[in-house]
């Protein structure tokens, strides 16, 4: 044998060794956070989280506030490093309250408010624009599907109306597998303003907006808790929505017919119009600043990784003090989040008590301001405490099932990264089976898109790949078949945002110690693994986690 | 550390302070292990305006149970309060009287009036208001074996009406500062329970208090309900004290001439005294919040208290635009304290002989009524309270060579102090300004102390290190005069929990040798609180 042979040989079987011993260590590191997860740490935090004393942690209230600083006061007592505003734990959410008083006239005659339409004010305090308006079809704009609905469209100035929905509505062979949020309102109007456009309404039809008119529009009457986001481009400064037989009229007025300019707009080649009629939009509106904060925590990696991070979250915001159901006015969100920020709250302390120090830093948060939109989170996407581009990944809990021992668990969102083998492994090592895509469970997930439905999403939107724990299990011990979806199906219609989602459910924190090993686990494995997790191919996050990683995160992004 | 800058940005490298001092009776018990950035953390949270100085019975007082109750269950202690719950319900009702206060006798009667002559104070249930009874003059009132003083010799008054002078028979018999306060109204109603009385009533004398401090009284005020058979106490004005002495045929003079005798005797007076006590009450929600290290071995059902009270003052009138009393140093500093050395004994291994009980009192700053509730009626798993330190207003200001006291010589708690002390290279010093105003009294130590078991209260030293020798007594000074009971005894940047850990680490190894030692703490023998000298 050549000395080089045997030098390689000697090399190869030394990093062979270093390899295993490094993965026995950080098995043995893993096992001792996981060991670390104590079920009356869960109990302790969930008691007070829970309790009447907090008054239901509803954002912009004193129990909300309250919160905040007991998550402080715990993230200091652990020694995690102050990762919000100035060298605080606190990281503002720019939240404010505005009531609109809208108006809007086709060719002088004025439309009926919340009947006809409703509409906001965006980023001022009074706001009105006058054209005739420009029909853009769904107003999507998606390279990824070969379709533009503003090409050579000029709506600078302009009031722009666009259907509610996606083109496959009509036509089931487009946009598949498309991000769902094309057919969404916010993204709408915020692409309306990319072009420039000065007002844009979204026009209601009963087959795209899962609830009924009246509904939705009552929806908009009264203040609206928003980011005060401040506008990067364009003159837009109204959006709202209007009823489709209202929208019809209007249509018709420019003597065009409706049916044909709606289903031109599901076809591949659509070209935005214009309606020859005088539109004039007005908005006054009245605002008022909310306080909110995100608590933000951060256990300093080691070594080079150190300067990446991995979120690890949950929400402490509920809906406060509210309308009384049978006597009862403090919706106290036990399962809904006290379980899941009394969880995050539990892992961090056993990251602490291992005196685990890997190779990216843990960013431990509590958003605030979820219930009303997701606000907390997308402020943090907006304004991360590092570039996006570090932070390697996110993980979420929103519900911790306390309710029983299961054989498998879930995260959501593993389909779509590598984050899925890390979440599989720390699973496997926990003792749980994965849990099939066709429970019953994961089925009502889907539909119910829980996926879009937390904190998780506004991550994905930015490129960051994100795990969201499932919030319920599939297959209790000792339980039948389908208890479990009885179980969600039970808590969704009678305790989902009501008063009674507190410690009456009978939550016990023995049930949340295995699921948090698992989280503390895959915590680790990502922020030891050398490199970031990565979207897989045919996720629609994909082109996201591109301009993240590219530092093109941010602006475009961010406004969805 | 400054504590507001460190709230602000904590480091992780301020690891755990880990003491290198010795134990010096106890070798096998590890040194402690005081977390600073948890101090600065209760601390933090205690003082801050959102818990709006947590007074008692308030919203602000509850989030700070519930937060101390969470910290006790996350260091996995034991529930020691009711029914397997961290919490003991203070029986506590906001109570106004008005009563009607009827004599009558031999010498014809009179209808005391309200406020105008006569003041009460309701202490029973509400069912409870109807009290009618002979009325025996008892001199002072006092009973103290350890002088040699007995005002009520052998007489009988269950279910009568005392009437007791205020202040002392002899102003050279009694120590009115570091002895017991015989003298206190508070004692003599003590008395007047153990000997049965139903109602007992304070004469006015001139050098009382003036009539417009004492009939505030009968404003609506917090107390608790007891169940010991005495309805009331108040005071009479010294106007219709004499006439109602006087229509008993006696002269209220003669009388307290006598009383300044040793051999004085109670004077049975020909008169019966039948009040109707007309309270409206209000329940207080207030809470004591109670936590368990279980002992192990034969004295296992005993148990040692660390002590310290969570309330306030509240939200009051504002100073300088603030109205929230935050009382960061009285006593969220006591609290933090006993927090950390419960974490540091949680997370140990020790299993002490007797039980460790954590007790944080509501209450104190409406009279100790905390501390007096768990006295009087200890929730079962508490066990026999033998031996109780007391932590109020720590020390924010910087690490010492000394640590302060009060009652350490009444009993062998003070040996515990001394030789925890000198493991932590401090010595023990009290304070005469502290002896002069009677702090012993003045906190949650004492009704432990009035129920015999022995107990002591830790205070700050006045020797800091790297300061100029008078700068401890000046700050105390600055802090009586300027901050005590004000909006401004609140978290700033100036303060330092160096000194806070020094003062846990020394009742942490208190603790430890209390509760492993063969004996039980025991009273000294020239202390006033030994069982015998009361009775």
């Amino acid at each position: 044998m050549r000395n080089g042979a045997v030098r390689r040989a000697v090399l190869t079987a030394l990093s062979l060794l270093v390899a295993e011993r490094s993965q026995a260590q950080q098995s043995a590191a893993a096992s001792r956070v996981a060991r670390a997860v104590e079920a009356h740490v869960l109990a302790a935090h969930l008691a007070l989280l829970a309790d009447d004393v907090l008054e239901g942690r509803g954002t912009g209230q004193r129990g909300g506030e309250i919160a905040a600083k007991y998550l402080a006061s715990q993230f200091a007592r652990l020694g995690l490093e102050p990762a919000g505003d100035d060298s605080t734990y606190y990281q503002r959410i720019p939240l404010i309250g505005r009531t609109a008083i809208p108006s809007l006239a086709v060719a002088g005659d004025s439309l009926e408010p919340e009947s006809d339409f409703v509409a906001y004010g965006v980023g001022r305090d009074s706001a009105a624009a006058q054209s005739e308006p420009v029909f853009v079809g769904y107003g999507i704009v998606a390279p990824e599907h070969e379709w533009d609905d503003y090409a050579g469209a000029d709506v600078k100035g302009k009031i722009v109306l666009a259907l509610a929905g996606i083109p496959a509505d009509q036509d089931s062979s487009l946009f598949k597998g498309a991000r769902p949020d094309y057919g969404f309102r916010q993204y709408k109007v915020d692409e309306a303003m990319r072009h420039g456009a000065a007002a844009a309404f979204v026009v209601y039809r009963a087959e795209a907006v899962p609830v009924p008119w009246a509904q939705l529009a009552r929806s908009w009457v009264g203040e609206q808790v928003q980011l005060d986001r401040t506008l990067k481009s364009g003159a837009l400064a109204i959006g709202g929505w209007i009823n489709d037989s209202t929208a019809r009229r209007l249509v018709e007025r420019g003597k065009r017919d409706w049916k044909a300019l709606t289903s031109a707009a599901a076809r591949p080649g659509f070209r935005a119009t214009t309606l020859p009629v005088a539109l004039q939009a007005a908005v006054v509106t009245r605002t008022r600043v909310i306080p909110a904060v995100n608590v933000v925590g951060r256990l300093p990696g080691s070594g080079r990784l150190a300067q990446e991070a991995v979120v690890f979250g949950a929400h402490y915001d509920h809906l406060g003090i509210g309308p009384a159901v049978a006597g009862d006015s403090i919706y106290n969100g036990a399962f809904d989040n006290a379980s899941g920020t009394a969880g995050m709250l539990t892992v961090a302390e056993a990251f602490v008590r291992a005196g685990a120090r890997p190779a990216r830093s843990v960013i431990f948060v509590g958003f605030g301001a979820e219930e009303q939109g997701l606000f907390g989170s997308e402020a943090f996407v907006a304004g991360p405490p590092l570039p996006l581009a570090r932070i390697a990944a996110m993980v979420n809990i929103d519900g911790l099932a306390l309710i029983g021992e299961s054989r498998d668990l879930a995260a959501l969102g593993a389909d779509q990264s590598s984050l899925g083998e890390l979440f599989r492994a720390a699973a496997a090592a926990e003792g749980y089976r994965p849990t099939p895509d066709t429970a019953p469970v994961m089925l009502e997930a889907e539909q119910q898109d829980f996926f879009n439905r937390s904190d998780q999403a506004p991550f994905a939107r930015a490129g960051v790949p994100p795990l969201f724990l499932m919030p319920v299990q599939n297959d209790f011990i000792g339980r039948p078949a389908l208890w479990s979806k009885e179980q969600l199906d039970d808590f969704v219609q009678r305790h989902y945002h009501q008063p009674s989602d507190d410690l009456r459910l009978g939550l016990d924190a023995r049930f949340g110690v295995r699921p948090l090993r698992v989280l503390a686990r895959t915590v680790l494995a990502i922020a030891t693994q050398p490199a970031q997790p990565t979207w897989t191919k045919a996720s629609p996050f994909r082109a996201a986690g591109e301009r993240r990683l590219n530092g093109q995160a941010g602006a475009v992004s961010n406004e969805r | 550390m400054s504590i507001a800058s460190a709230l602000r940005r904590l480091p992780l490298g301020a690891s755990l302070v880990v003491c290198a001092g010795l134990n010096a009776q106890r070798p096998a018990r590890p040194a402690p292990q005081i977390n600073n950035r948890a101090l600065l953390a209760h601390l933090g949270f205690l003082a801050d305006d959102a818990l709006e100085g947590r007074n008692t019975g308030s919203r602000g007082a509850a989030v700070a149970a519930h937060y101390i109750a969470a910290q006790f269950r996350r260091m996995g202690l034991e529930p020691a309060g009711d029914s397997g719950s961290y919490f003991q319900a203070l029986p506590l009702m906001s109570r106004r009287a008005e009563p009607r206060l009827q004599a009558s006798g031999e010498g014809a009667g009179a209808e005391l009036r309200w406020l105008e002559d006569y003041v009460l104070v309701p202490r029973l249930a509400d069912s409870l208001s109807t009290v009618a009874g002979d009325v025996v003059f008892v001199g002072h009132g006092i009973v103290a074996p350890s002088h040699g003083w007995d005002d009520y010799k052998d007489a009988d008054v269950h279910g009568k009406v005392v009437l007791v002078l205020p202040g002392d028979p002899d102003s050279t018999v009694f120590d009115r500062r570091m002895g017991r306060p015989w003298t206190s109204v508070r004692e003599k109603v003590e008395v007047a329970v153990r000997y049965g009385a139903a109602g007992l009533l304070v004469l006015q004398r001139p050098d009382s208090p003036g009539w417009d401090v004492l009939r505030t009284l009968g404003d609506e005020r917090l107390s608790l309900v007891y169940q010991d058979g005495l309805a009331y106490w108040g005071w009479v004005r010294d106007s219709a004290a004499t006439r109602l002495v006087a229509s008993s045929g006696r002269s209220l003079s003669d009388l307290a001439a006598e009383a300044t005798r040793r051999e004085f005797k109670p004077v049975p007076l020909p008169l019966r005294l039948d009040a109707t006590l007309g309270v409206t009450s209000r329940p207080v929600p207030a809470v004591n919040v109670l936590a368990k290290l279980a002992g192990r071995g034969p004295r296992a059902n005993e148990s040692i208290v660390f002590g310290a009270h969570y309330d306030h003052e509240g939200i009051g009138r504002p100073e300088n635009g603030d109205s929230i009393y935050n009382g960061a140093e009285d006593n969220a500093s006591g609290i933090a304290a006993m927090l950390g050395v419960a974490e540091a004994l949680a997370r140990g291994s020790v299993r002490p002989g007797r039980a460790l009980v954590f007790a944080a009192f509501v209450g104190e700053e409406k009279g100790l009524l905390g501390s007096e509730a768990l006295v009087l009626a200890p929730p079962s798993s508490v066990g026999k309270m033998v031996g109780m330190i007391n932590a109020d207003y720590l020390n924010l200001y910087g690490a010492t060579r000394d640590i302060g006291t009060l009652g350490n010589e009444l009993s062998t708690v003070g040996d515990a102090l001394a030789a925890a002390a000198r493991a932590e290279n401090l010595s023990v010093r009290v304070d005469p300004d502290d002896v002069a105003r009677s702090r012993f009294f003045r906190s949650d130590n004492y009704p432990f102390a009035r129920a015999a078991i022995p107990s002591i209260r830790i205070v700050n030293g006045v020797d800091y290190v790297g300061r100029p020798a008078e700068w401890g007594r000046e700050q105390r000074e600055r802090y009586w005069t300027e901050r005590y009971h004000q909006p401004d005894d609140q978290i700033a940047d100036w303060m330092s929990v160096d000194g806070l850990a020094q003062q846990a680490r020394v009742v942490e190894r208190m603790l430890l040798l209390l509760a492993d030692a063969p004996r039980a703490p025991a009273w000294s023998a020239k202390s006033d609180f030994r069982p015998g000298s009361a009775r």
